[in-house]
């Protein structure tokens, strides 16, 4: 009985320091800009929010816990479906995760996952009904821009000829029937990374295979028609394709 | 493919973030859903609101739904709330319609619902009518049974044969004058069982202090329970969209019939909170039929292995059964009608 009262003790004293270090990673996702890389902008103070909560809440439970004596420690009494120490094991295992391996952005075999593959870029994405923003300069509109406009006037012979620049990664679906052609990408979400679609173009360039998949190249050139698997299709002539690192945020919102 | 390029695959990264956004991006709603409900299982009065109850059945099984817009806890938290108000006189009929719509028809989950899917409002909408609609229904349904011995466990019900005995003797004894102790007819003698089960009935309230630091560990054991569970959900999550080939959601995913019938199972198995299922679902929209992630989103705060562990501790399994049978036939249908005439 005495061992049972142990073992509860030393539960809720670890209940409190996961409480404490879960806040603690959200926070410290807030302060390195890594939650970029996991949710919209929208919900980033939220997120903080509730991370300095739930770390208020955990220095508060530690002091309690681990300073007051044993037998002031409430014995557990709240009907469960996983055994309390699995529960603070799994939270334990996401919290390590979190702290020990940095979240990166979403590769381009998620992309082909998610339908990049199957279709050409510019009839996926745009999962949230915003208007295109109208700008005179096209070298301006980034790839989410320009697949925003497309849907909004879907004749691609109407943008022949314009100049474009866009960043964006490289993906390599095996499926364009051209080996100097590759689909520059990005993701959008809404929520969260779980919903990340990706949206892109497909780009015109000599030396299109000795591009690295996943890596993200600033793209210049001229938007043409071209017929892509029995499609008319817009794609960018590339002139210059030059390597850029990461965006610290790589998603459209 | 051998054993260390299978662990150097971008597809392994992938499955983190995409764990680590479900669970940090619905970490705040959990957050919100656990302080809430603790603080109205610390502070609110059901008795309070039995005294609002309509007369006929099916507008009581309606306010037993709505019910839940008050107690915006998920379903760990609504079946002691369920429990409480069998024991103090409300039908379980209107029980039951409570325990079915309070996981999803309450301020916290239709604003994480809202946040999840604001590129898809029909999904919302969809989720709140069709839950309350379902409960109401399903409610109204075990209005016909008048006997409690076939829905209740034999604990709950022996609980509450001795409120109503305790009530009616009261109710008797307010006819005479005050001060006057008198034994009304056999069934009506309060004995000293009845004071006991009276007295244990409502919980006593402690004090100030002692109630926040209670509701504190309340707070700290809903977050460790829904927190673990959270994690287990998003890993799920996350398998599902790296490690299980396109080809094969797409097969079932794609397929009006099949897509609800693989959703309704994995609503079942995977038990996560309500507050927070929409972020699990969205990793989903993508490959699965819009009627099946309704089917997700309605079936899975209603029927899952850790709402129906909850529920035996209320009802009989049988009675559970029939709930689980009629809840799944009435989502099948409605996210089919979805999936053919909805979008």
């Amino acid at each position: 009985m005495q061992r049972r009262q142990k073992a509860v003790v030393w539960t809720r004293r670890l209940e409190a320091a996961v409480l404490l270090l879960l806040g603690g990673l959200l926070l410290y996702y807030r302060a390195s800009g890594k939650l970029a890389l996991l949710i919209h902008p929208n919900y980033v103070t939220l997120v903080a929010v509730a991370g300095a909560l739930l770390a208020g809440m955990g220095v508060f439970l530690s002091v309690e816990r681990w300073w007051r004596s044993p037998r002031q420690i409430p014995v557990e009494s709240h009907a469960t479906l996983l055994a309390p120490n699995f529960s603070l094991a799994l939270l334990l295992l996401a919290i390590a995760i979190g702290f020990f391996i940095s979240p990166q952005p979403l590769s381009s075999l998620t992309a082909m996952n998610r339908g990049a593959a199957e279709g050409l870029l510019s009839q996926q994405g745009t999962l949230d009904p915003q208007p295109f923003r109208v700008q005179f300069n096209s070298e301006e509109r980034s790839l989410t821009d320009w697949v925003r406009t497309l849907n909004a006037y879907p004749d691609p012979e109407a943008y022949v000829g314009l100049a474009a620049r866009v960043q964006g990664f490289v993906i390599h679906p095996g499926n364009l029937g051209d080996h100097e052609l590759f689909l520059a990408a990005q993701f959008e979400i809404v929520c969260c990374a779980a919903d990340a679609r990706p949206t892109g173009l497909p780009v015109r360039w000599s030396q299109a295979q000795q591009l690295v998949a996943d890596t993200w190249y600033d793209i210049r050139g001229a938007m043409a028609v071209e017929d892509v698997r029995g499609e008319s299709q817009l794609v960018i002539q590339a002139e210059r394709v030059n390597e850029i690192p990461t965006p610290a945020s790589p998603y459209a919102y | 493919m051998d054993s260390s390029s299978v662990f150097l695959s971008p597809l392994w990264q992938d499955g983190i973030t995409l764990f680590l956004g479900i669970v940090v991006e619905a970490l705040p709603f959990l957050l919100l859903g656990v302080l809430l409900s603790g603080l109205i299982s610390a502070f609110a009065s059901e008795r309070q609101l039995l005294r609002w109850l309509p007369q006929q059945a099916w507008l009581q099984s309606l306010a037993g739904g709505v019910l839940g817009f008050f107690f915006p806890v998920c379903e760990c938290g609504n079946v002691a709330v369920a429990r409480r108000l069998i024991l103090k006189g409300m039908p379980p009929h209107v029980a039951i319609s409570f325990l079915l719509a309070a996981p999803v028809f309450n301020p916290v989950v239709i604003v994480a619902t809202w946040v999840a899917f604001r590129f898809q409002p029909e999904i919302v909408v969809y989720r709140v009518v069709l839950s309350l609609a379902i409960a109401t229904v399903v409610g109204w349904m075990f209005s016909a049974q008048q006997e409690l011995e076939p829905i209740l466990q034999p604990s709950l019900l022996e609980q509450v044969r001795r409120n109503r005995a305790i009530e009616r003797s009261e109710s008797s004894a307010s006819l005479l004058s005050g001060g006057t102790f008198v034994l009304g007819a056999k069934g009506n003698v309060r004995t000293a069982e009845s004071v006991y089960a009276a007295a244990i009935a409502v919980p006593p309230l402690v004090g100030g202090r002692q109630r926040w630091r209670q509701l504190i560990d309340l707070w700290a054991a809903e977050l460790r329970e829904l927190g673990g569970i959270l994690v287990l959900g998003a890993a799920i999550a996350a398998v599902l969209q790296t490690a299980v080939p396109r080809q094969w959601l797409l097969t079932y995913g794609q397929d009006p019939v099949s897509s609800i019938a693989v959703m309704l199972l994995l609503g079942a198995l995977v038990s996560i909170c309500s507050t927070v299922d929409s972020f699990f679902a969205l990793a989903f929209v993508s490959t699965f039929t819009p009627g099946a992630i309704l089917a997700f989103l309605v079936f899975g705060p209603m029927i899952d292995l850790k709402g129906i562990g909850l529920m035996l501790t209320a009802f009989k399994p049988r009675a559970i059964a029939y709930l689980c049978l009629l809840i799944a036939q009435f989502t099948f249908t409605a996210a089919l009608l979805v999936n053919y005439y909805g979008s």
